[in-house]
């Protein structure tokens, strides 16, 4: 596939003394990740790394990346059990794993993602994900109004994360996609979401010329807000260069092998093979 | 995080409980600052139902805190034993004392429960644990971040919204524990910590079992959701307590109920159990009834959802000033451009193994239909397990395909006997029926069917009778295309049948036929199975005998021989039908027959003599005239063979130059040269009577010598572009013809089993003859 533009940046940010985020970025396979670490004394550090090397090690096998973020849960659990780290280490990540014409993005805890749809008069940025922490969890159940939520003593207490020791299986949730033409999908940890609104992140992205350009403004204006946290934030660039005529289409037909062209000639030969038959029978 | 050991101060004597932190901690300000909040907090507050501190302070890297040893356990651990409702309402007496002097000097517990509430020896109980009690002017700020939230069963609802929190908090807290006191659960249960925060924020107050009624009214002031609905000081609730006490005499709480006591308390727990989940349950059924309505499936997704979205928007006015650009930033709440897939792994599988059912079986049916309709041999390739399969699947189809056309004229009919136009139609249709009805009746009850046919019902109708006459007449009978098991006169609904008849020796036959509009008797004679080799003859209508054949079995050799232009190029023949070729070369005797029969001149012998010798002086006319003839008297297919079943017959399995090898004919053909023949001389050649020599290993005599042999192709200086499945070389306005395998004036050289000769198909020669093939049905 087409190498993909992107950019990323990390800083540690003005209070911390140390980076407990990590990130992984390789557009060959398609794969950028964004990891947050937590448990303090250097342990955040470890977790985050752990979960990064996991989950590429786990999608160059070609697993599911669902599977790949539940492979690292059990990875950083039992790095705890060999002595590795601190016990109570965990992480929070948000991965993105696209091809040519579809996204995934999967995560588990308050790392978020969002997609970025420029258009002629401005743009419109979407919330991909929706935190795994508990203030959301308030949120969504109508028990607390936004306005509530956003003041929250408890907004960044999150309901779980890859680490977490009282439960054997995390929730992965996960999201896919269409590319369509300029989107940015913008992957980024907690230290950006806690120093920026939506819509100050909306206004920089509009603002910004390209990737590069938006990847450092961000961090900049975070730092100036006062980058309480570690810093970490991606974009990926869409890597459509132009509409496939056929994608409404394919939604209506079932993969057989997965591979487009294989696909297309088994349905064309069915086509064939059902005309004749009408020919035959019918007529 | 912290470890408290039984520690004795030395100094004074006592035992006194040592709360040590965890010296990993240490560098954490959070940790720090909360183990020195408590000691600060503790040490202002002074009372018999408060822990009371010794000491603060630090060894090497160990910080500790020294207070009250409390050897009475928790209410945690004493709820294990049960409590008495008397000894409850003490407790919370106490504690509420306890929590009025520190609300009083301004702080907050924030986390009262069970395991916080010691017992002194006497069973004072005590309020201990202020390590996350804040003051309430103090702007909370602490920052925890990254921590996973535990369960908060004692949490008070503004606790639960996030909102600013007051003594009053400890309050419902109280009354959360006083519940559990009473009734050994907590009274809002859930599984996620989540679930039991809504309960708090919205389940109703539960209600206490039957035998502790009394302290209803208590428990909803300690429950309120409104904090200005609750007691508003510890004190408070000690008069409220103290006053149901006095009205109860000092005697327990406790009124005998008159059913079982057992049956009552499950009751009222059930009911209460019933209420706070009722709350729950209607929030999640209204997610759920929103979810499900957003649900939405392709085949290639599988069922998905666009989740709701937060979308922020920002819009540009393009201005005319230079880097001035106005923008507007709003935020709303949509569906969203990507989507959830709802659907598991295992269904995709699924929907993917239908696809590949469904694209595999129309190609599958096609190829059938297309097979059969083409009567494509299957027979010579396909083993006989799928070959039936490729018959049944097509008959299948057509079955359905007649059916669907049926239904479809039948609608048609309908639809013209509606209108009195084709009145016409309609009365044929009936005059059709009444003539139908009996003669079905009586036919049926003359092969005495043991089902008993239903009267004139409409479906019966369309029901007729298939018999099958077979010669020989014991042969077995099936219709491949239905279960049912023929019968002579089955009755049968009209449309395709697929019948195979057989019997053991014979050919087995297999043939459509259209079952329509009346009964139907199929006529079949049975071929015999002739097996390779098997010398067989055909009886004329004069009851005449045709020539001897010989079957020969289909298989593949190499044609032509390279190096010589008339013989290439080489190429590989493969006859696949099987024929029957004449074991000798068409004599006298047999040409007679003919002549006799359609006044034909008889050829001049040239003295040699008639009976059996090989007929010569014979035109490529001739021959096929008699091969006419001879299809004509018997019944059967005969003909010239072609080039390729000739040279084949003529070879016998063997690849060199003569079915013998190589080398000289010797005694084996007649021939001038190298044949060592009786009837050729040096001055004169002639025939030799057929059979004079020996056989090829087909057991076909004089292929090579006696008479040159025409044969059905036409003749091309080259192979090129000759059909390579035994069939002959065609050509309209055929001029040439050629014969094959040399004659008795030949050298041996000449008689090869590839040699060929061209011949004008006028020409008639005293060395040209010719040899039949039959052709067979099957």
């Amino acid at each position: 596939m087409p190498l993909t533009n992107f950019s990323a940046a990390t800083d540690k940010g003005l209070l911390r003394g140390n980076n407990e985020d990590s990130y992984l970025s390789i557009p060959e396979r398609g794969l950028w990740l964004v990891a947050d670490g937590m448990g303090g004394h250097e342990a955040g550090e470890v977790a985050s790394a752990i979960v990064v090397e996991t989950i590429q090690k786990s999608t160059e096998r070609g697993n599911d990346l669902v599977d790949s973020i539940q492979q690292a849960h059990e990875s950083v659990l039992s790095a705890v059990e060999e002595g590795v780290g601190a016990a109570g280490m965990g992480s929070t990540v948000v991965a993105l794993l696209s091809d040519e014409h579809e996204y995934q993005v999967a995560w588990v805890g308050d790392s978020r993602a969002y997609l970025w749809d420029p258009d002629s008069t401005g743009g419109t940025l979407e919330q991909i994900s929706t935190d795994h922490s508990y203030v959301q969890l308030l949120l969504a159940s109508g028990a607390i109004a936004e306005d509530e939520a956003a003041t929250h003593p408890d907004k960044n207490v999150i309901t779980q994360c890859i680490g977490s020791q009282d439960a054997g299986h995390i929730r992965v949730d996960s999201v896919k996609g269409l590319w369509r033409q300029k989107q940015w999908i913008l992957l980024c940890s907690d230290g950006l979401t806690d120093e920026l609104s939506n819509e100050m992140i909306a206004q920089i992205l509009c603002d910004s010329r390209s990737v590069r350009d938006a990847v450092n403004k961000l961090v900049k204006q975070a730092l100036a807000r006062g980058g309480r946290d570690n810093i970490t934030v991606q974009i990926i660039e869409s890597p459509l260069n132009r509409l496939s005529r056929f994608q409404a289409w394919w939604d209506w037909l079932p993969k057989i092998v997965g591979d487009r062209l294989w696909d297309s000639l088994i349905y064309g030969i069915t086509l064939l093979s059902f005309i004749l038959l009408c020919f035959w029978l019918l007529i | 995080m912290s470890t408290v050991y039984l520690a004795i101060q030395l100094s004074v004597g006592r035992e006194v409980a040592l709360k040590v932190m965890s010296p990993v901690l240490n560098a954490d300000p959070v940790f720090s600052e909360r183990f020195q909040r408590e000691a600060n907090i503790v040490g202002q507050l002074s009372h018999p139902n408060i822990v009371s501190i010794y000491d603060i302070g630090r060894y090497k890297s160990l910080n500790y805190i020294a207070m009250d040893y409390l050897p009475g356990g928790t209410v945690h651990e004493k709820m294990r034993d049960g409590l008495e409702a008397a000894e409850v309402l003490t407790v919370i007496k106490e504690v509420a004392k306890a929590l009025d002097v520190a609300h009083t000097k301004g702080y907050v517990h924030r986390d009262v429960k069970p395991e916080n509430i010691l017992f002194r020896e006497d069973g004072t109980a005590v309020l201990t644990d202020f390590g996350v009690a804040k003051t309430t002017s103090a702007a909370s700020k602490v920052t925890n971040a990254g921590t996973v939230v535990g369960t908060p069963h004692y949490m008070s609802p503004e606790q639960a919204r996030g909102h600013p929190i007051d003594g009053r908090s400890d309050i419902y807290s109280l009354g959360i524990v006083f519940y559990e006191m009473l009734t050994g659960v907590v009274p809002y249960q859930a599984e996620e910590a989540v679930a039991i925060a809504i309960k708090h924020l919205t389940a109703p107050v539960p209600t206490l079992p039957g035998q502790h009624a009394v302290y209803q009214g208590v428990l909803n002031r300690l429950l309120a959701k409104n904090a200005n609905d609750r007691f508003q000081r510890g004190a408070e609730i000690v008069e409220a307590i103290t006053a149901i006490e006095e009205t109860l005499g000092g005697y327990p709480a406790r009124r005998t109920p008159q059913t079982n006591p057992s049956d009552m308390n499950v009751m009222a727990l059930f009911k209460a159990l019933l209420l706070t989940s009722f709350a729950v349950l209607r929030i999640k059924l209204s997610q759920m009834g929103a979810g499900v309505f957003n649900w939405r499936w392709t085949p290639n997704r599988g069922f998905f959802r666009h989740p709701d979205a937060k979308v922020t928007e920002v819009r540009t006015e393009v201005d005319t000033g230079e880097n001035q650009r106005n923008t507007v930033v709003s935020t709303r709440i949509r569906k969203a451009a990507h989507y959830q897939e709802m659907s598991s792994r295992k269904l995709g599988i699924v929907t993917r193994g239908f696809a590949l059912l469904f694209t595999a079986s129309i190609v599958w049916s096609a190829l059938c239909v297309g097979l059969v309709r083409f009567n494509a041999p299957l027979d010579q390739y396909l083993p006989s397990g799928l070959e039936e399969f490729v018959y049944s699947t097509a008959a299948s189809i057509e079955g359905y395909a007649e059916r669907f056309s049926r239904l479809e004229s039948a609608e048609e009919q309908n639809f013209a006997s509606s209108r009195p136009s084709s009145a016409s139609i309609q009365n044929q249709d009936f005059d059709l029926l009444e003539v139908e009805q009996p003669d079905r009746q009586s036919s049926a009850h003359d092969v005495n069917v043991e089902e008993p046919i239903p009267n004139a019902s409409p479906i019966a109708k369309s029901r007729y009778a298939l018999s099958v006459a077979t010669e020989p007449a014991d042969a077995l009978i099936r219709i491949l295309n239905i279960r049912e098991k023929y019968r002579d006169g089955i009755e049968l609904e009209s449309g395709r049948y697929h019948l195979e008849v057989s019997k053991p020796g014979y050919a087995t036959h297999r043939q459509w036929v259209s079952l329509r509009g009346g009964d139907l008797t199929v006529e079949h004679q049975l071929e015999p199975l002739h097996t390779p080799g098997e010398v067989l003859f055909d009886t004329l209508a004069n009851g005449g005998k045709g020539p001897e054949m010989i079957v020969i079995v289909p298989g593949r050799f190499t044609m032509g021989q390279k190096g010589e232009a008339h013989l290439s190029p080489e190429r590989d023949v493969h006859i696949i039908r099987k024929f029957a070729i004449g074991k000798y070369e068409v004599t006298f005797a047999d040409y007679q027959q003919f002549a006799n029969a359609t006044d034909a001149a008889i050829p001049d012998d040239n003295r040699w003599g008639q009976g059996s010798r090989p007929v010569i002086n014979v035109s490529w006319h001739d021959a096929m005239a008699y091969t006419t003839w001879l299809s004509e008297q018997t019944g059967r297919t005969y003909r010239l063979p072609t080039e390729a079943e000739w040279e084949y017959s003529a070879r016998a399995g063997s690849s060199a130059a003569n079915w013998w090898g190589d080398g000289a004919a010797s005694d084996r053909a007649n021939c001038k040269r190298g044949c060592d023949s009786d009837y050729t001389g040096l001055l004169s050649s002639k025939t030799a009577p057929v059979g004079s020599f020996p056989p090829n290993p087909f057991g076909l005599h004089d292929t090579a010598g006696n008479v040159a042999e025409w044969v059905l192709d036409c003749y091309q200086n080259h192979y090129i572009g000759a059909p390579t499945d035994g069939s002959a070389v065609a050509a309209e306005n055929c001029s040439s013809r050629l014969v094959r395998g040399g004659a008795a004036r030949d050298s041996y050289t000449e008689l090869f089993s590839y040699a060929r000769e061209k011949e004008s198909a006028a020409t008639k020669s005293d060395m040209i003859g010719f040899r039949v093939v039959r052709e067979f049905d099957y």
